[in-house]
Parts: structure tokens; C-alpha cells; sequence
């Protein structure tokens, strides 16, 4: 973000990639020879082994992650991909800026997929710091293995003083073929939803909420067609941190009393995760690769394709379990924090599934009668409905209190309940109802948006001129995604003109949450920061609610605006989002 | 710079007791200074602008030395230099005093107190009636560009802790070692 | 007749050109789903029945095909292949436009428009007029539901026991002599399956059921001396490809 590659240069690029239709021309640059780092990936099929069973994968540089990208502020780095499968690939780097031929989404900014015995080589200018990361763009490619890390360090000094410094990379694998997979959602409604409410939960909420209630909720979801412990779409996953199963334990050591900083990436298809490291605080430093003004948590919910910095200071020579569990709670990625190989700390419980309320349904206000499932959390989703949606800001008067450093006693924190309502204040930890409750352990914190301010302030960024509206749809029922009810191919696009400062307003109509991912520029988004909006590349969209980001259109080109969940984004909820230049380019 | 009020009142005693017990001898409770006692801070304060100077340069989250060190007997007046663009803190204290602090300053900000730039107040009555409040004198709160300064005598030898004790700060790394050697 | 099916598939070869991106958003999917298949006793003797589809195509232009026949005592009482141009027109609805051909009591064939999809409370429904060539109008109603009475104790994810009520009811507006079908509702199917679904592709149940015939169509059958009703018990599976 410091010193960004000028706007001409990008331009050139784009105009040059278009006219040649062969990336590897870059008129006006160094030799490759002067670049300062070369890496040669390869993209193959392979078997990889999870907990001691063996599956397919496709991988970049042989392994699953593929090999941790390091590289520095400023410095060009020249990747050159070769495709040694049978089909085209290709390779995204998400969350960085650059160049759109640079950026790898077959079909846009003149990018072509690669073909398979072809190498393509990506040479760009790092012009930013922190943690992303690279995956396949192309279909049923990544979920299969092709996703590593990139940990980019900054020019100048970092805002953190660490002795270590650790890669988490979520993922999720599933035996089944990614093909096979949407397959099965394409063709059965809930074909892998196995948490689905059964008679015996009906006569148990009978027995808690009386016959009344309970009719009444079965009524409201009967009457929608919908199912309210749908909150994952695929199940049967293996649930990883850095390649290797709960069984594998990936342990990262550590000597008592210094501070670690672990890089958390949801590399995943489909699974956000709620993370803890039980009896270890974390301070959150970066989200999204940006740094933020640390925030004192002891748990986050990471959505698919975001990213987070925390430092944790273990001071007792004793291990600790990262633990990550998906909202679906079907199983868990885990790992180990500790002074040796080989130690583990205890699983903690596992935590029970939410069941989806009204709320989430986007019925906050004229759904409470149907909503009527009476149980112990409902008082309190009132609250929770307030604060629907990370903004946009305004609607919501008391996110800017919820600074940093809120202290674990929630009780005490008159404000915490009204800007997003993870705190335990008022969730019921063993019966979570609402997408948000993440079954937080009672005197313990959960990151809320609103507590992501970023380092960087923009005190006299401009108003947006237009509202771009954007509404999150689809129809379940025929695993058929989309935004504004288009699915990809079929919609227009996003237009804006370079320099336009734009309010994209997210306006989720699904009972699913999205993490919509912009390629090539930070969203600012809207979560009452002031003028510290945090910078993401991901925002995720909770059920039935709105979130809003502002933009500067500064980065011309084809953008892809996704959910980042893949069979999502595979069933058409995805679109262009293009900055047009001001003015036309001179080719020279 | 922000002015401090000198020797202030106690601060929300009882968290700070309540996880020291264990390392402070229980004669030490009853002290009313909010970020430790004059034996936990290995000395006392001194006239202000007294003393060999001893400069800190404070940034984004760092001291720009990991480890000072002075003899029991001298008179030292820190010069803290706030070279960042957030707020910062100079303190000193026995590690776990200024553990037990931190939530404190987290409730300041939550009470906007302090802000990630700005100090608002320094003392604040809350609605229950309990006072906060951050004029210890083994402290001093500095805002970006600013310089605060603390002077203070060592009598006792011993190694205590700088910490910045903002939000996220200490935990980003934002610490040093204050080593009196004995006389 | 053959004038649909055309317009079927040439919606089909539109639906296929898809832009070359590296999405398959748009790609041809296909399923094929055993509903029922299944043998057991009934109070005419043994009885075998099976109800088999075939979906291929889009999200929006699909070919549906559809086989459904029962046999008692080892003799085919209902024999019957559907073929739909099939297309979404609202979330929960789904179109239906295209021929059937019964190969029992006599070779038929029939035009057919109909709708299917899942009515609030998660019924589903099919319903279907035809017009056979003998220019007679009849029509089907199927409703049916899927309730999910419990999950495996000993894994929140593991298999599900479900129970299934599903009623057919046919009627015709006219009479078919070589049928033997009359005017008003014609014959029906009341059934409750109770499901054991280990995956989508190995569910076997064990299911009840009465069929009837109905009104004048019942009368005609009973003057000749045939059984009008039957109820069964069979066991069998469900399964999915």
C-alpha cells in the first residue's frame, strides 16, 4: 500500500497484455535477470495424506499448501506457473495489487487460463506488506489443493515486535471430487446438510418453548421453504491447518515468554471458522494483510479468503490448541502452540451448532411474531438485530464505542451488545440461535468488525458520489447463486470510471453468509471506524443483512467481485467489476 | 505534553492487588500509587525536570531501546519522544502490575478516556460511582510528536518493565527492561 | 408432439453455449434418482413397483425424463415413460412441457404440460394435464413430504431416519374405453415410506400403501369383477447417480 506501482505503469500493462494477448511482454522493464527473486511453480495432480488417509489433490510446487510465497515490500518478484495438468489452471494472487493481466482470473483484464504443458510467467511490483495468499481461479481447482501462502514484509519497520512469526492456513478437503460436489448440490437441495431439525428436536422444543412457540418457528421456516441449520452448504470435510488433519496436529513451537505472531488465512471452500486458542489471549494486528489497531481478543470468526495477524505471548512452558471450528461445527481444524514437539493441550468442547433465527432471515423487525421460538437467547436477539450488518455506519450509533481493548468481562461493557452481538453478553453458549452466535465461552471476547480500525487514517477522504447496490441472492433450492439475481455470464457488470469513490451496500437476501472478495483494491469497509475504515478484500456478509464498503476506483480494470465460497462462486455469484480509465491510454 | 498531576489519587487499587498477591508482599497492598508501590517501582519520584537525562523514542509499537539501565542512587529523568502517529505510554513497573493495569486501560478506551491518538481525560467518575484514573506518577501518557517526562530517584536495585500499556501495544512488542544495578 | 420435443432441445443447445470462462456456472449437469423401487405383498399378491428420473441440462433449460410402473402377481398394472422440457419460473416452481406413452392396458400417448416444485411447509408437489391422442383430458396430482423424524444417535452427521406420506390422484375429464377409464376421479395412491438414508445413494425404507380406484371408473371394474382396491407392504431403496 506504501508505494504503489504508478497508475501509468499499470495502464501500460493492461494495454500492452490486451494488444499482445501474450503476458510475458512488459515493454520498458528490466530484464528478467534484474528481478529480485524467481520461482518456478509447477501445477499437477497428486495424492496427498490427511491423518494417515491418502486423497487426491492437485497442488502447486507438489505440496498442499502449496510452498510459502516470501517476499518484500517493493521488490519484483517474476513467478513462472508451468501446468502439468490435463486442463487449463491458473494462479491468483489474492489480496494483492496489481496489474490485472497479473492477477489470474481466466476471463478477465485479458488474463487467459494457462494451458496445460504451457508456463506463464507473472512478474509484478510488490507495492504492499502482510499476509495473503494464492490460489487456483479456475473451476474446481483449488478446493482440490492449489492454495499456499504469501507473507509479504513491509519496507518499513513493523508496527510488531516478534521472535516468531507463523503461517495458519485453513483449509478444508474433502475427499469427493470438487466436480462431484456441486454435482451433488446442483441435484439435491441439502444434499449434505445432516444438521437439519428433526422430530426430536421438535418435541424438545416443544417441551422449552411450549407448542405454541414452537409451531409458530416451524411455521415462520415451513412457510419460507427454508431450513435454519442450513449454514453450510458441503459437509465431509477433513478440516486443515497447513495441510495436516486434527490427528497430524500441526504443532508450532515456541519458547515461554516471547510473542508469536501467527498469520491466520482461511484458504477454504466453504467453511468460515470460529478460532480460539483456549487460556491464550490474542491481539489482533492485521486483517486483511492491513494493520489495525490492536484488538485484545480471545476468539474471531474468519470467513473464506480473509486473513488475520494475531500475536499471542504464551508465558507458561505448556502446549495450547488452536482450535477452528466451521460454523456447521462438522468437525474441526486443530493445532498445537508449544514449548516441544509432541506436547498437545486438551480438545475443548465442542460447540453446538446455531440454529438460524428470523433475524438472519432478514426479517429482524416485522419477523419477531413469526420468529416466536421463544428460547432463552430471544430477548436478546432484538439486540442482535439492531446492529445487523457491519454498516452502514450510520445505522448504528454505538459501533463507534466498541474500540479496541474491550476487557473479557462483557457484562461490563455496556456498548458490546449493540455493535455485533458475538459477545457472551448475550449469547447462550449450549443453545446458540442466530447466525452470529458463536457459542463465545461466558467472560470471553469475540473480534467484531467494529473493532477493526485501521492503522491508517483518511480523515479527508471524499464522499462516495453514487451507491452501487448489490443484493446478495439465490434460490437454494436449485444450488442457483447470484447478485441482483444474475448469475455470472448473464449480468452487466459494474461500471465505474478511475478516481470515482463508490459505496458498493451488500444487501444479503439469502439465509447464508458471503465473504465477497474484490480482486485488485481494498474496500473500506463501513463498520463505524470513522475515518479508520478498515481496508479488506473480503467482507463477509452476514444472513439477511447489509454490509457496505467505500472504494476508490484507483486500479483500472476487469475486476472480479465474488463470493468467495467456491461453489458459489462456481454457481454464478460472481461479477465484473470495471474501472474504467479516465481518460484513454496512450499505448506508448 | 500532557500534564500530570503529581502523586494522584489510587487507581481501581483493588485489580492491581488482587494479581500482585502473589509477588508483593501483603504490606505492599495498602500503597496508593495505582501503577505499584514505591518499593514495587524500586525508588521514588523526584523533583519534575530533575535528574540525567535517559531519551526514549516511542513508535508503532516499539521503544526505540530494549533495555535501560541506571544505579540505585541516581536521579533519572526519562524523556519519552513520541515519534509514532499513535498515542503512547512510558511506564515502568513490575511486569505483573502492569499486567494487572492493561484492563484498566482498556476500560479507559472503551470510555473514551483515551483515544488511539488523543488523551481525553485522565480521570473519569463512572456512572456507578467508581473513579478512573491514570495520574500515576510512574507513567505518562504521550500523544504522536509530543514529549512527556518522569523523573524519578532509584534507591533499590532490582529489573522492572517499560510497557506501553495501550491497547494492543504491549502485546505488539512494545516493552523494555529497567535494570537498577545496585549502588 | 415432435414439434416440443424440437423446441426442448434446441433451448438445450442454446443453453450450452456458455462464454469460455474458467466457470462452469452455466455447464450441463445431469442426475439420474431412483424415488422408489421396490417389492413386498399386497392383498392381490406379490407387487413390484419402481418410479426412476433423469434430469440433464442447465439451470435453465432441462430434459426430464420419467418412468414409473408397477407390476402385481408378475403382470404389469402400470407402465408409463414421461418425457418434459422442463424450466425453472420462480424459486420454488418448475415447469413442465412434453409427452407420456403408457405401455399398459393399451399403447397411449399423450401431450402433457404440468408444474412441479416444493409448496410452503416443503410439500412437494407434480401436477400434469394431459390430452391423450384419443383427444381425452386427464390430470395428476402428486403430493408428498419428507420429514426427518431423527438423526443417528451417535453422530449429529450421520444418517437420517425419514418418514415420507405421498398421495396420487388421478382423474380424467372423459372416458377411455380401451383404459377403462371414466369420467371424474379415476383411481388414487395413499402411501407413508419410512426412510433409513445412510447417503443420498444407499436409502432403503420399508413403505404401506392403499390404491384404489375411485368413482365410475371403480363402479366399471367392480361390474367386471376386478378388485378396485389394493394395499401393500414392501420394502425397497432409494438411491441417487
Amino acid at each position: 500500500m506504501t508505494s504503489p506501482l504508478s497508475r501509468r505503469d499499470s495502464l501500460k500493462l493492461v494495454a500492452a497484455a490486451g494488444m499482445a494477448g501474450v503476458v510475458t511482454v512488459y515493454p520498458g522493464r528490466q530484464s528478467f535477470a534484474n528481478a529480485h527473486r524467481v520461482q518456478d511453480l509447477a501445477v499437477e495432480a497428486t495424492r496427498i495424506t490427511v491423518d494417515g488417509t491418502q486423497t487426491n489433490a492437485l497442488t502447486i510446487g507438489g505440496t498442499v499448501p502449496g510452498p510459502l510465497l516470501h517476499w518484500r515490500e517493493g521488490e519484483e518478484v517474476v513467478i513462472r506457473v508451468t501446468n502439468r495438468l490435463s486442463e487449463p489452471t491458473s494462479i491468483h494472487w489474492h489480496g494483492l495489487l496489481l496489474a490485472g493481466v497479473m492477477d489470474g482470473a481466466p476471463g478477465f483484464n485479458g488474463y487467459e487460463a494457462i494451458q496445460p504443458g504451457q508456463t506463464y510467467t507473472y512478474r509484478f511490483q510488490i507495492r504492499q506488506a502482510g499476509t495473503y495468499w494464492y490460489h487456483s481461479h479456475s473451476a474446481a481447482q483449488e478446493q482440490a489443493g492449489m492454495y499456499g501462502a504469501i507473507v509479504i514484509e513491509p519496507a518499513r519497520p513493523e508496527p510488531v515486535r516478534v521472535t516468531r512469526d507463523y503461517v495458519v492456513l485453513l483449509s478444508d478437503h474433502s475427499p469427493e471430487a470438487p466436480n462431484a460436489i456441486f454435482r451433488n448440490l446442483r441435484n439435491r437441495e441439502g444434499y449434505y446438510n445432516r444438521g437439519q431439525r428433526t422430530f426430536v428436536d421438535f418435541m424438545r422444543d416443544v417441551r422449552r418453548n411450549g407448542w405454541g412457540a414452537t409451531m409458530a418457528d416451524r411455521k415462520a421456516w415451513g412457510e419460507m421453504r427454508m431450513d435454519p441449520t442450513d449454514l453450510a452448504d458441503v459437509t465431509g470435510y477433513s478440516f486443515l491447518v497447513n495441510g495436516r488433519g486434527p490427528q497430524d496436529n500441526k504443532t508450532f513451537l515456541f519458547t515461554p515468554g516471547e510473542r508469536v505472531r501467527l498469520r491466520f488465512i482461511n484458504a477454504s471452500a466453504m467453511s468460515i471458522y470460529d478460532v480460539a486458542i483456549p487460556d491464550l489471549r490474542m491481539t489482533v494486528i492485521s486483517a486483511d494483510g492491513l494493520p489495525v489497531m490492536p484488538v485484545p481478543v480471545d476468539e474471531f470468526r474468519i470467513g473464506v479468503g480473509e486473513t488475520y495477524d494475531v500475536v499471542v505471548n504464551p508465558t507458561e512452558a505448556r502446549a495450547f490448541t488452536i482450535m477452528s471450528e466451521p460454523l456447521d461445527r462438522s468437525g474441526y481444524a486443530r493445532a498445537t502452540l508449544a514449548p516441544r514437539e509432541g506436547m498437545e493441550a486438551p480438545i475443548p468442547p465442542r460447540r453446538p451448532r446455531t440454529v438460524l433465527t428470523m433475524a438472519d432471515m432478514g426479517m429482524a423487525h416485522g419477523g419477531m411474531a413469526m420468529g416466536g421460538s421463544g428460547m432463552a437467547g430471544m430477548d436478546h436477539s432484538g439486540m442482535a438485530m439492531g446492529g445487523v450488518g457491519t454498516g452502514p455506519a450510520a445505522a448504528n450509533p454505538h459501533a463507534g464505542h466498541a474500540m479496541p481493548g474491550a476487557p473479557a468481562p462483557a457484562a461490563a461493557d455496556p456498548h458490546a451488545g449493540h455493535a455485533m452481538p458475538s459477545t457472551s453478553a448475550m449469547a447462550d453458549p449450549n443453545n446458540p440461535l442466530g447466525w452470529e452466535q458463536a457459542g463465545t465461552p461466558a467472560g470471553k471476547r469475540a473480534l467484531r468488525y467494529a473493532d477493526l480500525r485501521s492503522t491508517r487514517a483518511r480523515p479527508n477522504a471524499p464522499q462516495p458520489s453514487r451507491d452501487i447496490i448489490l443484493r446478495l441472492t439465490g434460490q437454494m433450492g436449485r444450488y442457483s447463486w447470484s447478485l441482483n439475481d444474475r448469475r455470472f455470464g448473464m449480468e452487466e457488470g459494474i461500471r465505474v470510471r478511475e478516481g470515482d469513490r463508490v459505496r458498493i451496500r451488500f444487501m444479503n437476501e439469502t439465509m447464508m453468509a458471503h465473504p465477497m472478495h474484490l480482486h485488485g483494491m481494498f474496500m473500506e469497509m463501513e463498520n463505524g471506524a470513522g475515518d479508520r475504515l478498515p481496508y479488506k478484500h473480503v467482507v463477509l456478509v452476514r444472513p439477511g443483512a447489509e454490509a457496505s464498503v467505500l472504494l476508490t476506483a484507483d486500479e483500472v480494470g476487469d475486476w472480479p467481485l465474488h463470493c468467495h465460497l467456491l461453489y458459489h462462486m462456481e454457481a454464478g455469484m460472481m461479477t465484473r467489476f470495471i474501472v474504467e480509465p479516465a481518460r484513454v491510454a496512450s499505448a506508448g | 505534553m500532557i500534564k500530570l498531576p503529581h502523586l494522584a489519587a489510587l487507581t481501581l487499587l483493588a485489580a492491581v492487588a488482587a494479581t500482585s498477591t502473589v509477588l508483593v508482599p501483603s504490606s505492599a497492598l495498602a500503597s496508593p500509587e495505582g501503577h505499584g508501590n514505591n518499593a514495587q517501582l524500586l525508588g521514588q519520584p523526584a523533583a519534575r525536570g530533575t535528574g540525567r537525562v535517559v531519551r526514549i523514542e516511542m513508535t508503532e509499537n516499539a521503544y526505540s531501546v530494549p533495555r535501560i539501565q541506571v544505579r540505585a542512587g541516581e536521579t533519572i529523568r526519562f524523556v519519552a519522544v513520541n515519534r509514532g502517529q499513535f498515542l503512547h505510554e512510558f511506564s515502568f513497573a513490575p511486569a505483573a502490575v502492569a499486567a494487572a493495569h492493561r484492563p484498566q486501560m482498556a476500560q479507559m478506551f472503551e470510555h473514551g478516556m483515551i483515544t488511539p491518538e488523543r488523551v481525553v481525560s485522565l480521570t473519569m467518575t463512572m456512572p456507578d460511582g467508581t473513579r478512573m484514573d491514570h495520574t500515576a506518577p510512574n507513567t505518562v501518557l504521550v500523544e504522536p510528536g509530543k514529549t512527556g517526562e518522569i523523573s524519578w530517584r532509584f534507591t533499590r536495585a532490582g529489573t522492572i518493565e517499560i510497557a506501553c500499556n495501550v491497547p494492543g501495544h504491549y502485546e505488539s512488542g512494545m516493552a523494555a527492561e529497567l535494570v537498577v544495578t545496585p549502588r | 408432439m415432435r414439434t416440443l420435443l424440437l423446441a426442448a432441445a434446441a433451448g438445450l443447445s442454446f443453453a450450452a453455449v456458455t462464454p469460455a470462462l474458467a466457470h462452469n456456472h452455466n455447464a450441463i449437469n445431469s442426475v439420474v434418482r431412483l424415488n422408489n423401487f421396490d417389492y413386498g405383498g399386497s392383498s392381490q399378491g406379490d407387487r413390484l413397483s419402481w418410479d426412476l428420473d433423469a434430469l440433464i441440462g442447465t439451470y435453465d433449460h432441462r430434459l426430464l425424463f420419467r418412468t414409473e410402473g408397477e407390476q402385481i402377481r408378475g403382470q404389469t398394472e402400470k407402465a408409463e415413460i414421461q418425457l418434459f422440457y422442463n424450466r425453472p419460473i420462480s424459486e420454488f416452481w418448475d415447469v413442465n412441457v412434453g409427452w407420456r406413452r403408457d405401455f399398459f392396458r393399451t399403447n397411449r400417448n399423450y401431450g402433457a404440460v404440468g408444474f412441479r416444485g416444493i409448496a410452503p411447509y416443503f410439500v412437494e408437489v407434480e401436477a400434469t394435464a394431459y390430452v391423450s391422442e384419443e383427444g381425452v383430458l386427464s390430470g395428476r396430482l402428486e403430493l408428498s413430504a419428507d420429514l426427518l423424524v431423527a438423526r443417528s444417535i451417535f453422530n449429529d452427521n450421520g444418517p437420517g431416519l425419514y418418514l415420507k406420506p405421498a398421495i396420487e390422484l388421478n382423474a380424467s375429464a372423459g372416458s377411455d374405453r380401451e383404459l377403462e377409464i371414466r369420467r371424474g376421479l379415476t383411481d388414487m395412491d395413499l402411501s407413508l415410506q419410512l426412510r433409513y438414508e445412510f447417503t443420498p445413494q444407499i436409502a432403503p425404507y420399508v413403505q404401506v400403501g392403499w390404491e384404489r380406484q375411485l368413482g365410475e371408473t371403480a363402479n366399471v371394474a367392480r361390474a367386471s369383477g376386478e378388485r378396485i382396491s389394493n394395499s401393500y407392504a414392501v420394502i425397497g431403496i432409494r438411491s441417487l447417480f
